[in-house]
């Protein structure tokens, strides 16, 4: 336990270290290179002493907590995955097997792989119905 | 190299420097002795040593897409091997996620290695997903969705056409299967029963 909030530091300041920092600017590297590398360090290294404040609920916690929307990693961007998601998510990828399936049984040419074709075939067109009568 | 591709690589390197410092208490062990302590408390403790794993995962994650814009595959690979080791509570259903997605991505990994060994590799790696998997989802489906791009690797690679024909059919059984999976999560989504097996056997 002795190193637990060590640990809990590491991770969230790993989280905030790498999440909306240089990876995404090496990523975008098309991008013109304005900051100097040393103004970019000491972002990070503010970054990393907010976030260590916020954890040992310290004197900083009210700056701290002004930083976090930008930076919580976990609160980026995700929408709730919902049931229709799931069944057109399926359907989706029941179709795309389908397309590869009936490719291959061009190139097999035989019975067992043309069977195998339309049953996806069928498979792709029911998965279709439910996620368009799911809202899709 | 364009200046800003030296910049973005500079960066990386930087950001590396920072995630080293950052990842070595977990390297060393000390700290994951100290999160498999959680793993025996009460509730609270419970959800916190989830959340711990959970942020060590996203870590790991995260370091191989690092990597990755590198150009370091193995070390991406080593950053995802990492994942597996991840002590998670016995009790957390976030577990299997996490270490199929692990599986999948290791698979996909080993496969961009190329040539025989990287297909044999990927393959190992999805049968052993298939084993850690207890329940279906989509992350037991899209394994059978990397077992058939590894056949499809295959088959590209070989010139033998009796081997390009049987890699051609273990692609499709794996479709089959992907599909297969996808049709019952599908039920289980719309809350069907189950279907019978008469007429659905491929």
């Amino acid at each position: 336990m002795m190193c637990t909030p060590a640990l809990r530091s590491a991770f969230v300041v790993l989280g905030l270290l790498v999440s909306p920092g240089c990876a995404h600017q090496a990523a975008t590297a098309d991008a013109p290179a304005s900051s100097s590398s040393g103004g970019e360090i000491a972002t990070l290294e503010r970054r990393i002493a907010s976030a260590k404040a916020n954890l040992s609920g310290g004197v900083s916690r009210g700056a701290a907590s002004a930083s976090a929307p930008a930076a919580a990693p976990s609160a980026a961007g995700a929408a709730p995955f919902t049931r229709c998601d799931g069944v057109c998510q399926a359907a989706s990828e029941i179709c795309t097997c389908h397309r590869r399936i009936c490719t291959l049984a061009d190139e097999l040419k035989d019975g067992r792989s043309a069977d195998s074709c339309r049953r996806s075939q069928r498979d792709c067109e029911d998965a279709g119905k439910s996620c368009a009568a799911c809202g899709g | 190299m364009t200046s800003a591709a030296r910049h973005g690589s500079g960066c990386l390197r930087r950001a590396w420097l920072f995630c080293g410092l950052l990842l070595l208490p977990m390297a060393n062990g000390g700290c994951q002795r100290a999160a498999s302590g959680l793993l025996g408390g009460s509730t609270a403790e419970n959800t916190e040593a989830v959340l711990v794993a959970l942020s060590e995962a996203r870590a790991w994650q995260r370091r191989a897409d690092l990597l990755l814009l590198d150009g370091d595959l193995p070390g991406a690979i080593h950053s995802v091997e990492e994942v597996l080791l991840i002590p998670f509570p016995a009790s957390a259903p976030e577990a299997e996620d996490v270490r199929l997605d692990a599986h999948l991505r290791l698979a996909r990994l080993y496969l961009r290695l190329g040539g025989e060994e990287g297909e044999k590799k990927a393959l190992a790696v999805v049968e052993k997903g298939r084993k850690v998997a207890t329940r279906e989802s989509f992350f037991s489906a899209h394994l059978e969705s990397v077992a058939a791009d590894v056949y499809r690797a295959r088959g590209e690679r070989v010139t033998d056409p009796k081997e390009k024909e049987d890699a051609k059919r273990r692609e499709l059984e794996a479709h089959e299967r992907h599909i297969d999976i996808d049709k019952r999560l599908l039920r289980t989504l719309l809350n069907l029963p189950p279907a019978s097996n008469k007429g659905e056997s491929r």
